[in-house]
């Protein structure tokens, strides 16, 4: 039962003309049992409907017309499931009424005198009225809450919907990019394939060339550029299958220390005739990891030769090793700095892309291949923007991989 | 070009005119003879027949037979090494060249000096690999030759109640005496035993 929430609900009201009246009127609602206000004075009953009401009894000669017009607009205002029961005592009938009475709506008009258990039947059957149209009001508002509970959940439903779309259309994307790039990657290691066939007859009418021309040494310049060419092209399509390629990891325990110096003995040709010196600085405890050597020694040569070709001799260069966590796991940070100008003024957020280079010469594939493969160990590359002289990459490998 | 390999007799195979002309052109550079030029793997295998090369370099890809069917069938003819040249990288193809005595693999582009160092080291292994074979097959004949020599050493210590020591001169006094190996004369006393079997002749 929703009636009464606050003790005024029910009460009964009573506008008494005299104060004998009400102290009758006091003495028979608390006979009865009643919860009750009696107001003498016109504008208290106004304000005691504001407060919560159950029933109003009112005689004709308390119904002034300033109390009139203050109660019907009351009653005008009430919402849908509210209609007070409104008890007017006449003397003689309701035609006897100075006002006409319909405009308070559910009125009950008792002819004076009136009998005190008719009276208090009247108000209990006008109470139980009232109370139902409280548990109406209750009810409606528990619909009302319900419907807003529904309201809200579908919009939820709706929101939820549009992101689960949203999520969609980006998967939808991202798997029709993965599908392009696989394609293009497809390709291009076929393109490099077939490439082999034509590179050949190339290779072959420039070797029986050199045969026949061999009594003309004025064309064997012309040759030797013909031959580097080939050999740059043969090159470029390798580094671009190395590139395109699927990365298989044969993983085993691998020393870094002994990668970097086998990658720098491998550089050997491009050293020779020139000052240059490799310095590590490193623990060796720090330098063993699972990886796979061959592929980091692709790494390693890669940076090492840049930084051969990036400065003038005598070309320093410094490779440190030390333990480092990442993501909570233990990993091992490999550093290649070099004495050459360094990376200011050149922009390197696009470095380990492909076939972005800052040299001359160079497929620009070196970098993005070193990406390829310390990230398919779980690890980063990247290059430091350390303020003094000199490039330095930073190569972070978890310790065990996966 | 350091050290030259001694000069060779070669056959070779690629569908490409071009591959041909090179082998043709370079090959006598380094010293060599080019004795069969062929576009595929049948044609590689018959003239391999009726010109006996010291070694044979294919392609791998061809029409017509493959390089590394016509390895293998040109082998049971008659030993020979093989160098498989091929634009791609064939693994699997690779896995069953076994039969073939294939004993370098270029990927092209081929340089001549790719050539040079792959000869050098085909031959080398090739000789290698016969000289292996060789010993095998004399050392599975020392061993059955032992056997027989054994058989008829136990035959005569029943028959003729010699020690094994005393067998064994005689074996060795009657080979001598007829100018014979002794496994001969093992492989004699052996076969007369079986035809005087259940004979007891003393």
């Amino acid at each position: 039962m929703g009636a009464d929430r606050n003790g005024l609900e029910l009460r009964i009201l009573v506008a008494a003309s005299t104060r004998a009246d009400a102290a009758v009127s006091r003495a028979v609602l608390a006979r009865a049992g009643f919860a009750g206000a009696v107001c003498t004075n016109p504008d208290e009953v106004c304000c005691e409907l504001e407060r919560g009401a159950g029933a109003v009894v009112l005689s004709e000669e308390t119904l002034s017309p300033a109390r009139f017009g203050c109660l019907a607009d009351w009653l005008g205002r009430q919402p849908p499931w509210s209609d007070l029961p409104v008890v007017l005592l006449a003397r003689g009938g309701p035609d006897s009424l100075p006002h006409p009475v319909g405009g308070l709506g559910n009125v009950i008009v008792l002819d004076r005198p009136v009998r005190i258990a008719t009276l208090v039947s009247v108000l209990r059957s006008a109470l139980r009225a009232r109370e139902r149209q409280y548990q109406i009001r209750d009810h409606l508002a528990e619909r009302e809450r319900a419907q807003e509970a529904l309201r809200q959940a579908h919009a939820g439903l709706e929101r939820r919907v549009e992101e689960r779309t949203a999520e969609l259309r980006e998967t939808q994307a991202k798997a029709l990019r993965a599908e392009r790039l696989a394609a293009i990657g497809q390709m291009v290691t076929g393109l490099a394939h077939e490439s082999r066939n034509a590179l050949q007859r190339c290779q072959s009418c420039l070797s029986v060339l050199g045969v026949r021309l061999a009594d003309r040494p004025e064309l064997t310049d012309l040759l030797d550029r013909m031959q580097v060419a080939q050999d740059d092209l043969h090159r470029l399509f390798n580094e671009v299958r190395d590139y395109a390629a699927p990365i298989n990891l044969d993983i085993g325990v691998c020393d870094l220390a002994a990668v970097w110096r086998q990658a720098w003995e491998d550089l050997e040709p491009l050293r020779q005739g020139r000052g240059a010196s490799l310095v590590e600085a490193s623990a060796a405890a720090h330098t063993r990891c699972l990886a796979d050597a061959f592929r980091l020694k692709q790494v390693f040569r890669n940076l090492l030769e840049n930084a051969l070709g990036a400065g003038a001799d005598p070309v320093r260069v410094v490779v440190a090793c030390a333990a480092m966590e990442m993501d909570g796991r233990e990993a091992v940070r490999v550093t290649v700095r070099d004495n050459g100008p360094g990376f200011a003024g050149v922009d390197t957020r696009r470095f380990f892309e492909p076939f972005v280079s800052t040299k001359a010469k160079g497929t620009g594939l070196g970098l993005a291949i070193c990406k390829r493969v310390v990230e398919a160990h779980g690890g980063t590359i990247a290059v430091s923007d350390g303020h003094g002289p000199g490039a330095e990459v930073l190569v972070t490998l978890p310790r065990r991989n996966r | 070009m350091s050290r030259r390999t001694h000069p060779l007799r070669i056959a070779v195979a690629d569908d490409e005119q071009d591959m041909r002309m090179f082998y043709q052109e370079l090959l006598p550079p380094l010293g060599h003879q080019v004795v069969a030029v062929t576009a595929n793997g049948r044609q590689l295998v018959e003239q391999c027949r009726s010109t006996r090369p010291d070694l044979v370099i294919t392609d791998v890809r061809m029409p017509d037979m493959d390089g590394i069917a016509a390895a293998a069938a040109v082998n049971r003819e008659r030993q020979v090494p093989v160098i498989l040249v091929t634009a791609y990288h064939d693994v699997d193809l690779l896995a069953c060249a076994g039969a073939g005595n294939v004993m370098a693999y270029l990927t092209k582009p081929v340089k001549p000096v790719d050539l040079q160092a792959a000869i050098a080291l085909a031959v080398q292994r090739f000789e290698h690999f016969r000289q292996v074979s060789e010993e095998a097959a004399s050392l599975r004949q020392a061993v059955e030759d032992r056997k027989v020599i054994e058989r008829a050493k136990a035959i005569m210590v029943k028959r003729l109640r010699v020690d094994e020591e005393e067998a064994f001169h005689r074996l060795k006094t009657v080979a001598s005496n007829g100018h014979r190996k002794v496994v001969e004369v093992a492989q004699a006393v052996v076969a007369t035993n079986d035809v005087f079997k259940g004979l007891d002749w003393i």
